[in-house]
């Protein structure tokens, strides 16, 4: 289990990451409805 | 300029040079994926917003990029005047990640030129970002051959020494040593971090500036959401280093975790101040310490009392492993609370004492960048190759480096100085509402 966390995982987790970025990156609706709630 | 004086100045202009340098890479990895993101989000979208993102950062980019070689060659030099002796060993055995982060480099660079050039040359805008590919795989592999040298430094492998002669030499073996996943993942997704970090403080200042276009706020959402994974992860990476550092390199742990004796049920000790061999008000987590090493509550983690006292690295990087923590920890607690806010339509997010914490957040993740590589060179000494050469032994004998210190300090200033100015200009000259407006008129309509 060692091995797997000291030799593998470092890579899952960094490309993981760079997955997840490109994922939530588009997910802007909040910044609309903050828009929104600015001009109310 | 007797030999101990040589190691000293050697060390303060390789430190000097490192803790310059440092800044402008972080920057010039992560960067570029913050602009293949804006881009690719500009795109799918169909949102002129995120693709001006884009083009305003990579201007940006192209600064620190130029700054980054000068630096960059800078440590080049140094490595060869400085430390001859360790280069003789390293140019045999581990010269080959250095060719390559040349090569990556190149890359980098050969694309981001084209890439530059074509900014409205393509109908078709998927095909220009194609061209951002070599430039963050370039950028990013950059980081990564270049900390598989010092990986190596920490964990040397792929070769013997036989008579004071080098056999068996492996340059796989040596790049792929023990210390290379840790060090290579926790390097690249801090830079992520960092740069998410420091372009959300440009917008929350922005912001704060009376500025309240959608522009900003959509960058400020943007970062702080990329930057909140990648601190996440450099969390999750830095506790597998831990575990690392317990198996391959226990004394750096023991040094950074004020950890003297050998036990079980190992308690964790953050902050607090050392007074004559003694730790003062820290505050200590139970087995703490046993499970950031072994995963188990229990396990035995060896203490500095296994180690010969001139071979116990510096006790004072147990400071910086506290500043590096403390400023990552707060990062997420900082950029989570401000995603859970903008979901759940918190008005706090909006406060501009929040805004100024975010503002806080870039040169707050630069200093924990700069902690993060003290710790790690600083607690490998007295080693400049671990177990095998002393930093006294590849440090050399000239008497010049005193006046190799001031020319290269003198150079920094210059170019800190004169990357900043050229930066301000450069952004105010050209302000986000005004070039929204050319672009408007450019595409002859209201895209924007």
């Amino acid at each position: 289990m060692t091995h797997f966390l000291m030799f593998y995982a470092p890579f899952i987790v960094l490309f993981g990451g760079i997955a997840a970025a490109f994922i939530i990156a588009p997910m802007d609706g909040a910044v609309y409805k903050q828009m929104e709630n600015e001009k109310k | 300029m007797g030999n101990e004086e040589a190691v000293f100045y050697s060390r303060v202009l390789t430190e000097l040079t490192l803790s310059f340098h440092i800044i402008y890479a972080t920057i010039g990895v992560g960067v570029p994926l913050m602009i293949m993101i804006a881009q690719w989000v500009g795109i799918k979208k169909n949102d002129e917003h995120y693709i001006l993102l884009a083009r305003r950062w990579a201007r940006g980019f192209i600064i620190t990029v130029a700054v980054g070689v000068v630096t960059g060659t800078a440590i080049g030099l140094q490595l060869s005047l400085l430390w001859p002796n360790f280069m003789e060993l390293a140019g045999n055995v581990i010269a080959l990640p250095l060719f390559l982060e040349t090569f990556a480099f190149f890359f980098e660079a050969i694309f981001l030129g084209i890439y530059l050039y074509t900014w409205d040359r393509f109908e078709n805008q998927k095909k220009h970002l194609l061209l951002l590919i070599p430039v963050a795989v370039g950028a990013s592999f950059s980081a990564v051959f270049i900390t598989m040298v010092n990986a190596f430094m920490n964990a040397p492998r792929g070769f013997d020494i036989s008579n004071g002669e080098l056999i068996n030499i492996n340059p796989l073996l040596a790049m792929f040593n023990p210390a290379m996943p840790t060090k290579v993942a926790h390097v690249v997704v801090t830079a992520y971090m960092t740069a998410a970090f420091v372009l959300a403080a440009i917008a929350a200042f922005r912001l704060l500036k009376g500025s309240n276009h959608v522009y900003h706020k959509k960058a400020l959402y943007l970062t702080m959401k990329i930057g909140l994974v990648f601190a996440i992860a450099a969390a999750i990476v830095g506790d597998f280093s831990g575990k690392y550092l317990a198996e391959y390199q226990p004394e750096k742990l023991a040094a950074a975790e004020w950890h003297f004796e050998t036990e079980e049920n190992a308690p964790l000790i953050m902050y607090g101040v050392l007074d004559d061999g003694e730790v003062k008000y820290a505050i200590k987590i139970p087995f703490g310490l046993s499970f950031l090493a072994h995963s188990s509550f229990t396990a035995e983690v060896v203490g500095l009392d296994q180690f010969p006292e001139d071979e116990v690295p510096p006790l004072y990087i147990h400071y910086l492993f506290d500043l590096m923590v403390t400023i990552g920890v707060g990062m997420i607690a900082l950029a989570g609370i401000y995603w859970i806010g903008m979901k759940r339509r918190w008005k706090i997010i909006h406060a501009k004492w929040f805004r100024w914490l975010i503002v806080l957040g870039g040169p707050l993740s630069i200093i924990a960048i700069e902690a993060g590589w003290w710790l790690a060179e600083v607690g490998r000494q007295p080693w400049v190759l671990r177990g095998l050469m002393r930093t006294e032994d590849a440090a050399t004998t000239s008497g010049q480096v005193d006046l190799m210190l001031i020319l290269f300090a003198l150079l920094y200033l210059i170019l800190g100085v004169g990357s900043v100015v050229i930066l301000t200009r450069m952004f105010r000259k050209n302000p986000v509402e005004q070039e929204i407006e050319d672009r408007e008129t450019e595409k002859g309509g209201d895209v924007l």
